[in-house]
């Protein structure tokens, strides 16, 4: 047995099977909460827990949420007429980060993915279709840009388009701080096409 | 472990880990090679618009004999097939043609062949415009068969050597061919049309973006759909279905407010 411990040796293996999590940080976390006070084991432990049976998706967005609906989706300051499409909650965080969107999300749970057999049944796409209403002015489509991301931003354009709504991609570019010489030519041409006027 | 370097299509990609990317390439001089491009998520990654299914690229890597999957040390992109960004059914298409190889070959066997044809496939329908692009996909399976040394018998009787004419025949999966009308009486076998025997006999022959100014009815459609599907399920094992002609028909058959045009160049304002 590698470890004196079975019960360190098991926590290692969970924690092996966490994303980014190798063998060597699995031992280095072990190690820091075996010698670290029992309160902050305890306190890392009941925050797993509560994990699943406080936090569940949002039935109107499918954000992760404590409250169904869940925080943006009730917050009334938010403008209703725009909905925000992504892949993932992650995603969300992401554009959420950068505090310039104030508008609503709905979140696919992955993306269309001929070779993996994804279509629109495993996706959150129907949902999508029922809160398109008169009121929506905007639907932004902000999956990836892959492959299978614009496949699905194609495949959700072609299903709004008789909707009357206005759907947007957002902007391919040159990613800030980034030099030409380095881009490749999809984002290069991309970015040509999409360039904005300069304000004087 | 020696560096190689070549050309090849991307057939599929993984995410690994937090910022690594494995691909599955079908490359000129080295068949299929599996590969692992460190980091290749990040916006600072030297791979930054390779690692995507479609894609034609460079590649070099060290090759080691005893793994499975090789490190990739250098890529460049040849070409992204931009145009079929927004077309649903030619990106479909492209990817059922990276799914047949990815699925179909089973090691490194090099064949230039292969490569050539899968690289003007994908050009053929990156160029397809408005054009039958399916037309370019079953001249790709027509020549992929043959290629794979299953090459079936479009144009005469298996059992009497018979001409096929316009009556059409019997087609045979498991035999590798087709049957005259009237020695497939008694035997069976999918009923098929002239036109459709026509189409199939044509296409082996056929210069690839010819192949997008077929204009088959319904009926021979569904005909040589079903018998690539038949042929592939009896003599290439793992193959019951490809999955993303699954997706397309699926969309076609769902065919809801024209999502699926012949042409579908979607525009996003």
């Amino acid at each position: 047995m590698e470890y004196s411990s079975r019960t360190l040796e098991s926590l290692i293996e969970a924690l092996c099977g966490l994303p980014g999590i190798g063998t060597k940080s699995a031992q280095r976390i072990a190690l820091h909460l075996v010698q670290g006070g029992k309160n902050e084991a305890e306190h890392l432990a009941r925050s797993i827990m509560d994990l699943h049976d406080k936090v569940s998706s949002c039935s109107v967005c499918f954000n992760l949420t404590e409250d169904d609906p869940c925080a943006i989706c009730r917050d009334p300051k938010r403008d209703e007429s725009r909905i925000c499409v992504l892949e993932e909650p992650k995603d969300l965080m992401a554009v959420e980060r950068t505090g310039i969107y104030n508008g609503k999300y709905h979140v696919l749970g992955g993306v269309l993915s001929p070779l993996d057999g994804v279509g629109e049944s495993h996706l959150h796409i129907q949902e999508l279709m029922k809160r398109i209403h008169p009121g929506i002015s905007e639907i932004i489509i902000a999956t990836n840009p892959t492959v299978e991301g614009e496949l699905t931003a194609s495949y959700l354009a072609r299903l709004l388009k008789p909707m009357a709504v206005r759907v947007t991609r957002i902007a391919r570019g040159i990613p800030y701080g980034g030099s030409l010489e380095f881009n490749d030519m999809v984002t290069l041409s991309k970015a040509m096409e999409g360039r904005l006027e300069v304000d004087s | 472990m020696v560096i190689l370097k070549t050309e090849a299509v991307v057939l599929k990609a993984w995410n690994l880990g937090e910022t690594s990317r494995i691909l599955s390439v079908y490359s000129r001089d080295h068949g299929k090679v599996k590969l692992v491009a460190k980091g290749g998520r990040t916006l600072k990654s030297k791979f930054r618009g390779c690692l995507e299914p479609l894609s034609r690229i460079t590649i070099e890597y060290y090759d080691k004999r005893t793994r499975d999957l090789q490190l990739l040390g250098r890529s460049d992109l040849l070409d992204p097939h931009m145009k079929l960004i927004g077309d649903m059914r030619g990106t479909v298409l492209g990817l059922a043609a990276l799914e047949l190889i990815y699925r179909a070959v089973a090691g490194e066997e090099r064949s230039v062949e292969i490569y050539d044809l899968l690289s003007e496939t994908l050009s053929a329908l990156n160029g397809a415009g408005g054009g039958f692009a399916e037309g370019i996909f079953w001249r790709f399976e027509t020549r992929f068969i043959s290629l794979m040394g299953y090459q079936p018998t479009w144009d005469n009787c298996l059992s009497c050597g018979s001409s096929l004419g316009k009556e059409g025949g019997f087609f045979q999966a498991s035999s590798g061919g087709l049957l005259c009308a009237s020695c497939g009486v008694s035997r069976g076998g999918l009923v098929v049309a002239g036109g459709t025997l026509d189409i199939l006999y044509w296409l082996q022959g056929a210069p690839v973006f010819e192949a997008a100014k077929l204009e088959p009815t319904d009926g021979e459609k569904a005909e040589i759909r079903k018998m690539f599907d038949l042929y592939f399920k009896v003599h290439i094992e793992h193959i019951q279905g490809l999955e993303s002609l699954k997706f397309l028909y699926g969309m076609e058959s769902t065919n809801r407010q024209g999502i699926f045009p012949a042409s579908s160049n979607t525009e996003i304002h």
